[in-house]
């Protein structure tokens, strides 16, 4: 593994142009070193690795947890190559080599031992999404039984995830979709572990989450977050056989372009979207989310100054709940900033680690404006 | 001229902590590793011997001042203890010198600030301003900057300033970046702090050292403070392609847009076949089927862009292009732009090879010359290195590219290179009196300036060299 981990990291030229675009090298400003960035600290650790010196340094682990993998780098890079697959590969060997993920890893280290533990990186204070369900009406599917369309609803039960939760079953019961959700049978997706390279926890929780849906017969996948739809779609070798993986904004996208969820009442904001790193750069949907706002009655929709390929990561990563200090504030601050420039009621995103970290940016830069930080079904919603 | 060259010591690291702070000096190997590699495909190797590097051969200590003041403490503490500085900026150079394990690395990356001053149209800039970032700031102000080269995203103003390099831009239209300057202010190795030139639109009479810094390699000093003349932007551009059967017709297309006196375009890119196929291809735009250049022309007003196109497209079609036609299409023109991009990330291992800056009606044969050399090859098999052309016709600038197999170790591939960079020098460069117009000169290329500008010449650069810096502690090994 690590080898070829080298021979990656050989085929940089050090243009670097993925410095540039670092929100992680941004954000630390005037103390920014090319250990900050990609270029710095794998050739930092290529060539202690080579000399037989110490490369699990201090430095090295703060600079694999200090990046958000956005894929920013990645889009940059003249070489095209993997940056982010090779940062969770040395992760892993960091984690490896050290024997103790929480000595390396920090609080995201605890993340893993709680999903051990709990199921969900969360730990015991997440959902019981089938008492849940009992409570909105949601059908729960039954053990072989079938289900055409599963809501995977994410391991988040915080006040704000309950509601968008709630949001988006309420407009698939609107437009007359027929959908469960697994319920208890639901564990967490494996992003987690995925991300911080903890490969057998992350394949098992993705079998523990296949046989859910063997056993129920799905069909199609239901997602909202761009961190579990990009590990349910990419990552968990499903692509060529069902179940299909759809993310909300496409198959609300379609439900309105047929007529199913017909939006009647003007929103008269002017809103700008926030692409998920994840959902955009890492999955490619950059159109939907636009289609479906664009079809809001009274909505004015603007671009922020970077956007599609090029937006800025928001600092969360979907690990803000571990890894949220004075660096992830000033990346959501810069991006918030953006919002900010191009005079917006309402960022409108689909991450709850999004919401989250935008939410706080806004707070801490208290614009003359006020700007709402919105999930995209509850605009939706709104215009119903 | 040797300096004492005494072993950088806890004293002297703890000396550098005291000027500029100790979070800005860095001192442990995993952090300098980066400093030490040159943009390039290069292992860590020792640029004159291929010699791999180890872990002592890496620079003790690196420093990251924020100021001239700070500088001049450091150079100051550098004449009294005996050691060498090596200047960093963007470290995008393509073939500079890694620092030595008895120099310490002056970083001047915090070095950023930035002052438009719109009413006596020039800006004030710190030479870790990159070329991006100076022109999305004078855009709202209604000013461009048109002199950046292909690292314009990453690259130090400060660095294109000391090599003066042209990179992508039309010589003929906004010159070298040196010829925006107004004036600097230096660092000089004695400690000393020096502003040359002035701030008035005209340049000074007599002796202005502006002109000793701008070019000078960081032989004679430290730039921090760069003022430049500004120029309006024009708003509208448009962008044309002409294809030709072959290289050489669209050498001669080149030609044509000089000799017909058509006006200056932005941006003239020359693509040979091979490289355009790729790019083309890569960019989704399918084989052009030939030789390619890629025309940008600006204008006060749509029709004034149309018109500067139009005559520049008429004198390729002097040479029966396959086609020569305005693009209107925006996801065209991108995909262009992109296909000029784009084979560098095919290729991946490539080696630009030595600018070849020949006279006008030299373009050609030169051109011919970089293929017929392809087979003098000899560290591998010729058939095994794939020979590209393309440069910057606005300068002008060949580049006789090689690609270098992904399979040879890195012994080979720094022998390849440097095999193919001398056989350019010789063969092409100082046979058809070539000029240099981008890369810096020292120390890799001192071959082609020996040979171009001769020793006596070389030697007189020394001796101005002794002048500034008596105790040669500031790149020392730029010469």
């Amino acid at each position: 593994m690590e080898s070829r981990i080298t021979k990656q990291i050989d085929m940089c030229i050090n243009c670097y142009t993925c410095t540039s675009v670092c929100p992680v090298f941004d954000a630390w400003g005037d103390e920014a070193t090319l250990t900050n960035a990609p270029p710095g600290f794998l050739k930092g650790y290529r060539y202690m690795e080579q000399w037989g010196m110490e490369w699990n340094t201090e430095v090295l682990c703060r600079a694999l947890y200090d990046c958000k993998t956005c894929g920013a780098c990645e889009q940059a890079c003249a070489m095209s190559l993997k940056l982010t697959d090779i940062v969770r590969g040395l992760r892993r060997a960091s984690v490896a080599r050290s024997g103790d993920r929480t000595s390396v890893a920090g609080r995201l280290g605890e993340a893993l031992d709680r999903i051990e533990e709990h199921g969900s990186p969360h730990g015991p204070s997440s959902w019981h999404r089938g008492e849940w369900a009992e409570e909105a009406d949601i059908r729960v599917c039954s053990k072989k039984g079938h289900a055409a369309l599963v809501y995977f609803i994410g391991c988040r039960s915080d006040a704000r995830s309950r509601r968008i939760a709630a949001v988006t079953a309420r407009l698939l019961q609107k437009a007359g979709v027929d959908f469960a959700v697994l319920g208890d049978a639901e564990t967490c997706c494996g992003y987690v572990p995925f991300s911080l390279g903890a490969d057998a926890l992350f394949e098992a929780l993705a079998e523990k989450t296949r046989h859910s849906f063997r056993e129920s017969g799905v069909e199609s996948v239901l997602v909202t977050s761009p961190h579990c739809y990009y590990v349910l779609k990419h990552q968990y070798g499903m692509s060529k056989t069902r179940p299909e993986i759809h993310h909300i904004s496409r198959l609300l996208s379609d439900l309105i372009d047929t007529g199913r969820l017909p939006l009647t009442q003007p929103v008269r904001k002017v809103v700008t979207y926030h692409d998920p790193c994840y959902l955009g750069r890492h999955s490619g949907i950059y159109d939907a989310p636009r289609a479906v706002l664009r079809a809001v009655p009274g909505l004015e929709l603007v671009e922020m100054e970077m956007c599609r390929e090029n937006s800025l990561c928001c600092g969360g990563a979907g690990t803000e709940e571990w890894l949220s200090g004075k660096l992830e504030r000033t990346i959501a601050i810069r991006r918030a900033k953006q919002a900010v420039a191009v005079g917006v009621d309402v960022i409108v995103t689909c991450c709850p680690s999004c919401i989250r970290m935008l939410e706080e940016a806004v707070d801490t830069l208290r614009p003359e404006k006020r700007i709402a930080v919105c999930d995209l079904v509850e605009v939706v919603e709104e215009a119903l | 001229m040797s300096a004492r060259l005494l072993a950088i010591d806890e004293g002297v690291i703890s000396a550098l902590k005291a000027i500029v702070g100790a979070k800005y000096v860095i001192d442990k190997p995993f952090q300098l590793v980066g400093y030490h590699i040159p943009s390039s495909s290069y292992p860590l190797t020792d640029a004159k011997t291929g010699r791999s590097l180890g872990p002592d051969d890496l620079a003790k200590v690196l420093v990251r001042p924020a100021n001239a003041n700070e500088i001049s403490q450091i150079l100051q503490l550098a004449n009294r203890v005996g050691f060498p500085l090596r200047v960093r900026g963007g470290g995008t150079n393509v073939l500079g010198i890694i620092p030595r394990s008895d120099e310490v690395i002056l970083d001047v990356g915090r070095l950023k600030r930035m002052n438009i001053q719109p009413d006596d149209y020039y800006v004030e800039i710190g030479p870790a301003v990159t070329p991006l970032e100076l022109r999305r700031a004078l855009w709202p102000h209604g000013f461009e900057w048109l002199n950046f080269p292909g690292s314009y995203r990453t690259s130090h103003i400060g660095g294109c300033i000391s090599v003066n390099t042209s990179g992508h831009g039309v010589d003929a239209l906004v010159n070298k970046p040196g010829d925006w300057v107004l004036g600097l202010e230096v660092v000089l190795p004695s400690g000393e702090i020096i502003h040359t030139g002035s701030k008035a639109m005209r340049k000074p009479a007599g002796p202005d050292l502006t002109r000793l810094f701008v070019g000078g390699e960081g032989l004679f000093g430290v730039i921090t403070l760069i003022r430049l003349r500004l120029r309006p932007k024009l708003p509208e551009t448009l962008m044309g392609v002409a294809v030709f059967t072959t290289v050489h017709d669209a050498a001669r297309a080149v030609q044509q847009i000089f000799w017909s006196r058509a006006p200056y375009p932005i941006w003239l890119e020359l693509l040979d076949e091979r490289f355009a196929a790729m790019g083309f291809k890569a960019a989704g735009l399918g084989d052009p089927e030939g030789a390619c250049l890629q025309i940008v022309a600006d204008g006060a007003t749509s029709g004034e862009a149309s018109w500067k196109l139009e005559r520049i497209l008429e004198a390729c079609r002097c040479v029966n292009p396959k086609q020569a036609r305005v693009i209107s299409d925006e996801a065209e023109r991108t995909a262009l732009i992109r296909a000029r991009e784009l084979p560098m990330k095919v290729l991946r291992k490539v080696y630009l090879g030595p600018p070849l800056d020949p006279p006008l009606s030299q373009l050609p044969a030169v051109i011919g010359a970089i293929y017929d050399l392809h087979q003098k090859i000899t560290t591998i098999d010729p058939k095994q290195v794939d020979l590209m052309v393309f440069g910057h016709m606005g300068g002008i600038t060949v580049h006789a590219a090689a690609s270098v197999p992904r399979n040879v170790d890195a012994e080979t591939h720094w022998r390849l290179v440097t095999e193919w960079r001398e056989l350019v020098i010789k063969e092409i460069s100082l046979k058809y009196e070539c000029g240099w117009g981008e890369q810096g000169i020292f120390p890799a290329h001192v071959s082609w300036f020996r040979g171009h500008y001769g020793e006596t010449t070389l030697k007189l650069i020394g001796g101005m060299k002794a002048v500034f810096d008596p105790s040669n502690i500031l790149n020392p090994l730029n010469l």
